[in-house]
């Protein structure tokens, strides 16, 4: 299970497999995240990790609806533990001029938000509810 | 130890008062908990240099988590506290002196330096208009900003600012603006006429921040570390003056010692307290006390010695607004790499008609880490990641500050566990001026959008002040004399920002570090008499 969720964790936000030093890391910390919520939310994160596919959707859905905050804490270490690698520089460090590039990604994203969003609401209030059933 | 002049906390409050009995000859003795960083480093360099082949972990994390301690712990600290080399600034703070509050994000310091160890060390001189509802004038106060400013070095300039800030002509010259800061204040003097019309302003910071190198302390490099690094020589914390006091033998100072509290006997001040290595207890007897352990930690002293677990007391603190600026022209564009990564650019907003003047600080986000930009940008995660990249280059925060006074201000009190209790209404925040102030923004090249404004928790500007006013005429247990003296309390003063009743839009912090001085002054030219 925790394998899964390092790794399942960091592929949804870099669409890369997740070093070791950083999977290491995020244990150790994990241990302190989980220590501190109650057992009904860790059971639903659990949850969430195991029988979901697509981590990022619901990450965003759960954003917009404000719920499922263990999810999203375990999102946000994550990015803070990536950024410490030098490997990953390029990734969060932009060093070059592309100035058309961005605008055309910037068109792009309130069609790929809608659609995460659309489809993480729909996985947390209609799979979710029957997945637990 | 013998009977003596005794100032608790060697903040920028207990250091300035050392400095106003430096004057005379008089030596005090500086009592502070004074916890100091565990490592010390050798970094040099640009940070993005440092970060293309560096694992940051160490600096961005820490052995002890506090790197994300915002997103484990439920804290609510500025990212220069939380890096893991800076967050000795706010350590245990806890377990020294709790705080309980449901809506106040209350931050202390036991540092050496204080919380001015991680400031933004903006240095503003109260002028009587920001003084009108206190019983000082700007006049009572003009020597002591002087001498603080050569001796901290301060960088600025007189520009459009200085009808706000006062002419000063002891100011470094200003620090060279980011590549955005230089793009917005261009536009800024090609539309000012426009701008002034709608009470705007636009100029250089007063920071106490060295732009050329000042008494044996380096200029800024300009390397971004700002957020990382503690103890950047170019970045005037009050720990390099006591150094240089203690060197000089101008002060005695004794640190790991927490004062809790005063007595009286056979007419002297006995203080008591404990060792916080071992929880000893500790006393010692003063002449007189002063007390500028910050305004909560001050505030807590007093009612403990007074064994009072009833009163509530004012506490002010100026509501905040942050407004992220996108400028357009910026996107996809490198990061600048060699910013200085804090204030570059000081906004007045002062209306026609009647309404409160507003100041804001324009600041450079280059040093932060990028993940602080997560969730920033109201899109997927993986899409987030692209967006701190391309778009993180063109952001800028105005943090803007609104004055308080009394009529706004929370309450705080002692209960009977000695934990302070904070109580605060969320702020109701006039947003007219802050539409007019982003509009004039954006026809000067910088976006923002009044969806993307986050008004802080109460206790964020960390600005606190007016537990114990100053009065001409002093007539209740909680106020104190223009001298500093704590009503019926005699020999006993408060000098940091607990006697100011009322705090302007301006960082009030100057006018602290001057006011505290000048009691010293008094209080020396007594003793001297």
């Amino acid at each position: 299970m925790k394998t899964d969720e390092a790794a399942k964790i960091y592929r949804s936000i870099f669409r890369k497999n997740i070093p070791g030093m950083v999977k290491q890391r995020f244990y150790n910390s994990s241990l302190e995240i989980e220590s501190t919520v109650p057992e009904c939310e860790l059971i639903n994160y659990r949850t969430i990790i195991k029988k979901i596919a697509d981590l990022e959707s619901v990450e965003y859905a759960s954003r917009v609806l404000n719920s499922n905050p263990l999810l999203k804490k375990k999102f946000q270490l994550m990015i803070y533990l990536a950024e410490c690698l030098p490997e990953n520089y390029s990734i969060f460090i932009n060093e070059k001029k592309g100035v058309l590039k961005a605008y055309f990604f910037l068109l792009l994203i309130p069609f790929n938000s809608l659609y995460k969003l659309t489809k993480g609401i729909f996985i947390l209030k209609i799979k979710m509810r029957w997945i637990k059933k | 130890m013998d009977k003596e002049i005794i100032i608790i906390g060697s903040g920028a409050s207990g250091v300035s008062a050392a400095l106003g009995f430096e004057k005379r000859g008089i030596i005090p003795t500086i009592i502070d908990v004074g916890k100091k960083m565990d490592n010390t480093t050798s970094i040099h360099g640009n940070l993005y240099d440092f970060r293309k082949n560096n694992d940051l972990y160490d600096l961005l994390i820490g052995d002890n988590l506090e790197g994300v301690s915002n997103i484990l712990r439920g804290t609510s600290l500025p990212p220069k506290l939380t890096a893991p080399m800076n967050n000795y600034i706010v350590s245990d703070s806890e377990e020294l002196s709790p705080v309980k509050s449901e809506n106040f994000g209350a931050i202390q310091s036991f540092a050496i330096g204080g919380l001015a160890a991680g400031w933004g060390a903006g240095l503003y001189r109260y002028n009587n208009d920001d003084l009108k509802k206190l019983p000082l004038s700007s006049v009572e106060l003009e020597s002591f900003y002087d001498i603080l400013s050569s001796e901290i070095g301060i960088s600025g300039s007189n520009d459009d600012l200085t009808s706000f800030f006062g002419n000063d002509n002891t100011l470094l010259p200003p620090l060279p603006l980011s590549k955005k800061s230089d793009y917005l204040y261009e536009k800024y003097l090609r539309k000012k006429r426009m701008a002034n019309k709608n009470g705007v302003f636009l100029g250089h910071p007063r920071l106490g921040v060295l732009s050329r190198d000042h008494a044996e302390r380096k200029m800024c490099d300009f390397s971004n570390f700002e957020t990382w690094l503690p103890d950047i020589p170019w970045v005037y914390n009050p720990a390099q003056t006591l150094s240089r006091l203690i060197k000089e033998k101008k002060v005695k100072y004794k640190n790991g010692i927490l004062i809790e509290s005063w007595r009286r006997e056979n007419g002297m001040i006995i203080l008591e307290g404990r060792d916080i290595s071992d929880g000893s207890s500790f006393s010692t007897k003063a002449e007189k006390l002063i007390i500028a352990a910050g305004t909560l930690n001050t505030t807590k002293i007093v009612l403990r010695s007074k064994k009072d677990i009833k009163s509530k007391l004012n506490l002010l603190d100026n509501p905040l607004l942050q407004i992220p600026l996108i400028f357009p022209s910026f996107i996809g564009t490198p990061i600048d790499k060699s910013a200085f990564g804090m204030t570059n650019l000081n906004l007045i907003y002062k209306p026609g008609h009647e309404g409160n003047t507003l100041q804001g600080s324009i600041i450079e986000l280059t040093s932060p880490p990028r993940s602080l930009f997560y969730e920033g940008f109201p899109v997927s995660a993986a899409l987030n990641i692209k967006l701190i990249k391309m778009v993180s280059p063109s952001l800028m925060a105005l943090f803007l500050f609104f004055p308080s006074s009394a009529e706004e201000a929370g309450t705080i009190k002692l209960n009977g566990n000695n934990e302070l209790e904070i109580a605060q209404k969320d702020y109701m925040i006039d947003r007219k001026p802050v539409k007019k102030i982003v509009r004039t923004l954006m026809k000067m090249g910088a976006w923002s959008h009044p969806l993307i404004i986050k008004q802080s928790m109460p206790g964020y500007a960390i600005h606190y002040a007016g537990t114990i006013p100053m009065k001409r005429r002093t007539s209740s247990d909680y106020e104190s004399s223009m001298d500093g003296e704590l009503h019926n309390e005699p020999g006993i003063y408060i000098a940091d920002g607990s006697p100011f009743s009322n705090i302007s839009s301006k960082n009030l912090s100057f006018t602290i570090m001057a006011n505290a001085m000048r009691i010293a002054d008094r209080i020396s030219a007594k003793i001297t008499k």
